[in-house]
């Protein structure tokens, strides 16, 4: 689904280039729930942001089912980002000029899908989310946890193939983040891709693969336990993602 | 699209003090800007009207005492031939005297005009209706029964009058002047000249004058004069205050305008990380440009339609003391689109000054 070969990201600012990914090889099969674990500044968002076309990479090929990214129009990008990817950020990222039931219905909005249907798909989402009673609320209205549920909504709405989610448990507490966790790793469950990425290794133990992501490049892969390191915490997880 | 423009008004809504405090600050400035502009088209129709006229001499009459009963006509037909007598037969006279009828279906309004036949080359004996006056006559609403009736020429004598003055009248001999005496006020009688044609137009002025005062001088007063030069020695003050008016209407545009485009340059602002995450859903940029120019551009419309109308009622309902009397002020068609072309023009301009900070900054920038 996602093959990276070389990958490269560098950022120009004053005549200065500040290389931030260094040759990213990586693959992500569909129905994988991946977890791209790293320490602040180590890259990991970047190679997300690249991974859900909201940004462009500066060397390497980034392959999307087979399609060159580089090869992507605006208009291209915005339909694929629209029918086949949902994101998931760490502040939610509600828009606070609409309720609940609206912000869930902007992916569908943008997809050219009726009114009704609109309004239909987003209640029954908020059903399966047991959240129904904040149909009409606004975000100042709601608790943390219940944003970024809304917020996953909004992501799945369009039924896409991936999720993308930047720290999606960032701004919330232990138990708001266990039930976000469970509901990512349900959506995996039901056949959806899920590319996360932490800096919280307990967090990271809800995937089925760990990226470990280090000053721009991979530095360890794979479904097996890492060696405990001076300068890596540990991670111990299995297929199935919780232990 | 559907979903753009939904999404846009509720964005209206959301923010629904500032858009109507924008709107209404559209609507005071364009409905200043209109109704002075509205005053100079109408000064300067009425210039235009006079311009160039053959007759361009005309008599005035006014009431000396509006306290006081007039009891006797301001003009009489001994007077009208005396007249004639002094300007050698150029003398041209109508008394346009309003008839209004009313019967069980419906009600009738035209001008019954008098008028000297021999210079208009009618036949005697005859009355002649105008176009718009077929209603009444069917009804038998006649003010002359004892004539024949006679539809109006097609090649009526436009150049004393517009074709339009005359389908709504009824044109009858001036003999009836006589006859009619007791319903024809001072404002329906209108006598010119063509002062090219009067061999000494300012001696047979006087003489008219001098005249007219000795017949009637108790009651009326009488006044010989030159409406477009008169217009144009009495507009240059009229022309100030328009003026002064006008720039008003256009610094209250102005400030409107730096308003406008500081407030949505700030909302849009806020709003980036919004935009950025409908980016990232998949929005493309054609429909976040919508969405600015849809919310811009209703405001805009709505300042732009209440100012037009409150100007255009201003125009008709309010009287400023601005113009001179006489001056049919009236609605211009074309300040009204120029009105609406501003407004496209600061829709445009703003949506496009807001729209290229919002595109220069990549998505991941917006959201974060």
């Amino acid at each position: 689904m996602i093959l990276c070969k070389d990958l490269e990201k560098s950022y120009f600012g004053k005549g200065v280039e500040t290389k931030v990914l260094k040759g990213v090889d990586l693959r992500i099969d569909r129905g994988e729930f991946v977890c791209i674990y790293g320490k602040s500044g180590s890259g990991k968002s970047t190679l997300l942001i690249i991974l859900g076309l909201l940004d462009e990479e500066t060397g390497g090929t980034y392959r999307l089912d087979g399609m060159d990214a580089r090869h992507l129009s605006k208009k291209e990008c915005a339909r694929i980002r629209n029918r086949k990817m949902g994101f998931v950020f760490q502040s939610y990222h509600l828009i606070p000029e609409l309720n609940a039931l609206e912000n869930i219905m902007v992916p569908l909005g943008y997809a050219g899908k009726k009114s009704k249907e609109r309004k239909k798909a987003a209640r029954r989402l908020l059903g399966e989310f047991g959240m129904e009673r904040l149909e009409k609320k606004y975000i100042s209205q709601m608790s943390g946890g219940e944003q970024q549920r809304i917020a996953i909504a909004r992501a799945i709405a369009n039924a896409p193939e991936i999720l993308f989610a930047d720290e999606p448990t960032g701004n919330l507490d232990q138990e708001n983040s266990r039930v976000v966790m469970e509901l990512l790793q349900k959506l995996n469950r039901n056949g959806m891709t899920v590319v996360m990425v932490t800096h919280d290794t307990a967090i990271a133990k809800y995937g089925t693969r760990v990226i470990h992501v280090e000053d721009g490049k991979i530095v360890e892969k794979g479904d097996v336990p890492l060696s405990g390191r001076a300068d890596s915490c540990p991670i111990m997880y299995t297929h199935s993602g919780i232990p | 699209m559907e979903y753009v423009i939904r999404k846009a008004i509720r964005m209206l809504y959301w923010n629904r003090w500032i858009s109507l405090l924008m709107v209404g600050e559209m609507a005071l400035g364009m409905s200043v800007f209109v109704y002075s502009a509205n005053l100079s088209a109408s000064l300067k129709a009425e210039e235009m009207r006079l311009e160039g006229r053959r007759m361009d001499m005309a008599l005035e009459i006014s009431v000396k005492n509006v306290q006081e009963v007039q009891d006797e006509p301001s003009l009489t037909l001994k007077d009208y031939r005396k007249l004639q007598e002094i300007t050698g037969g150029k003398t041209f006279l109508l008394v346009d005297i309003p008839q209004f009828f009313v019967d069980a279906k419906a009600s009738y309004e035209f001008s019954l005009v008098l008028a000297d036949y021999a210079i208009l080359d009618l036949e005697e004996g005859c009355s002649y209706w105008g176009a718009e006056t077929e209603e009444a006559l069917a009804a038998g609403m006649n003010p002359v029964p004892g004539l024949r009736i006679r539809r109006m020429p097609k090649q009526f004598p436009g150049e004393y009058l517009e074709k339009s003055y005359w389908d709504h009248c009824v044109v009858a001999p001036i003999a009836y002047m006589e006859e009619m005496a007791g319903e024809i006020a001072p404002g329906f009688v209108h006598a010119v000249w063509d002062s090219a044609e009067l061999p000494d137009a300012g001696r047979m002025s006087g003489q008219i004058e001098e005249y007219l005062q000795r017949e009637h001088g108790g009651q009326y007063v009488y006044r010989v004069y030159l409406p477009e030069a008169e217009l144009k020695n009495n507009s240059e003050k009229v022309k100030v205050s328009i003026r002064v008016l006008n720039h008003a209407g256009i610094l209250i545009l102005a400030v409107f305008f730096v308003g406008i485009l500081s407030i949505f340059q700030l909302l849009f602002e806020r709003r980036k990380g919004g935009y950025g995450v409908c980016l990232a859903c998949g929005a493309s940029h054609k429909q976040i440009l919508a969405e600015i120019f849809t919310e811009i551009a209703v405001m805009n419309l709505a300042g732009t339609v209440l100012g037009v109308a409150a100007g255009w009622i201003a125009t008709y309902a309010l009287d400023a003391r601005i113009m001179i009397g006489g001056i049919k002020v009236r609605g211009s068609f074309a300040v009204a689109g120029i009105a609406f072309a501003a407004c496209a023009a600061v829709t445009v301009f703003v949506v496009f000054a807001v729209y290229v900070r919002l595109a220069e900054g990549k998505i991941v920038e917006q959201i974060q």
